[in-house]
């Protein structure tokens, strides 16, 4: 009986072709199976095979996944870092623009350092003229201003 | 399965868990033979060298048994996978003498058909050679080594609907090549 998940039809049909196939098979004789596996042992001591990769399923799915994964992971890395250390105005609070010519020549991208008077009192220099207070100091590196009452 | 360079062929011994026992080969030699033939075309001398290949491959540890489907089906996919590989190197390197080598067996599938029994057989097994060779294949597995059309697709490495499509139009192809044989008969 033929193992098929259908019901046969005409199973006059099935013993026909299976005779045909033994009838192929029929001047064929198998060689010995001791015969074939010692010459292959012989063949395996003259020509050492070199193993498969243990598992072809992980070279070839898995580990390019985890290689992508960690590729996408590195350059958001990257990313985070150059953001975090770029631009110069992160530690420097402008304390308001400068009216004098000095400042004015000073150049645009660099941020001034503010140094805190002993009262902590930031004032802009525009208005020192007008109140009785510590002096500010801007400093630009390298041009340093600086503005005393 | 351990495999010591230099040991003598007795003392291999398997791991039962990643590899077949010898005993269950040898079992299953001679249909595994009689596949690496219908692989092969029915040359027994290529079909010899394929079987050599295939314990090669087991004993050397690059086909490997995983218990995922049956033994049979797994030497089966084993032998068809080193018959494609020794049948694409044998195109390669010797085309002319596989022309001269066809030309040299063609009397002796002359002398194959002296063994045919039937007239229905002898149809059948003209139909047979019309066949495409998944068609062929299929039948041979299913007919001839009693696999499950599911059993034949793992061993083909094809998909089960593709394996049934296969299996049904060679059999549709096969009853035809009887339908004339019937007729004649009918008529008698």
């Amino acid at each position: 009986m033929v193992r098929t998940e259908r019901p046969m039809e005409g199973p006059g049909l099935d013993e026909e072709i299976r005779a045909a196939l033994v009838d192929v098979h029929a001047p064929h004789a198998a060689p010995a199976f001791e015969a074939q596996w010692a010459a292959a042992g012989e063949a395996l001591r003259a020509h050492p095979v070199r193993p498969r990769l243990p598992d072809r399923l992980f070279f070839r799915r898995v580990l390019p996944a985890w290689a992508a994964a960690a590729l996408i992971l590195a350059a958001l890395a990257v990313g985070t870092l150059v953001s975090d250390t770029g631009g110069r105005g992160s530690q420097a609070r402008p304390v308001g623009s400068l009216t004098t010519a000095d400042a004015d020549s000073a150049p645009a991208d660099l941020a001034p350092v503010v140094w805190y008077a002993p009262t902590d009192v930031l004032l802009n220099v525009s208005s020192l003229a007008h109140h009785e207070r510590p002096a500010v100091l801007v400093a630009y590196d390298p041009i340093q201003l600086e503005v005393q009452r | 399965m351990s495999y010591e360079h230099g040991a003598s062929v007795t003392n291999l011994t398997m791991n039962p868990h990643s590899q077949p026992s010898r005993h269950a080969l040898a079992d299953l030699h001679d249909s595994a033979y009689r596949w690496a033939l219908a692989c092969c075309g029915y040359r027994q001398e290529t079909a010899r060298e394929v079987m050599q290949m295939v314990y090669v491959e087991i004993l050397g540890g690059r086909a490997v048994f995983d218990g995922r489907s049956t033994l049979k089906t797994w030497l089966f996919a084993v032998v068809r996978n080193v018959a494609l590989r020794y049948a694409a190197a044998e195109a390669r390197a010797q085309a002319l003498q596989e022309a001269l080598r066809r030309q040299a067996q063609e009397p002796a599938d002359d002398g194959g058909d002296a063994l045919v029994r039937g007239e229905a057989r002898a149809a059948i097994r003209a139909a047979l050679k019309t066949l495409s060779p998944q068609q062929r294949q299929v039948i041979e597995l299913v007919y001839f080594h009693e696999l499950t059309v599911a059993e034949s697709a793992a061993v083909l490495g094809i998909g089960v609907g593709a394996a049934r499509q296969h299996f049904h139009r060679a059999k549709r192809a096969l009853a035809a090549a009887l339908a004339p044989l019937k007729e004649a008969n009918g008529a008698h």
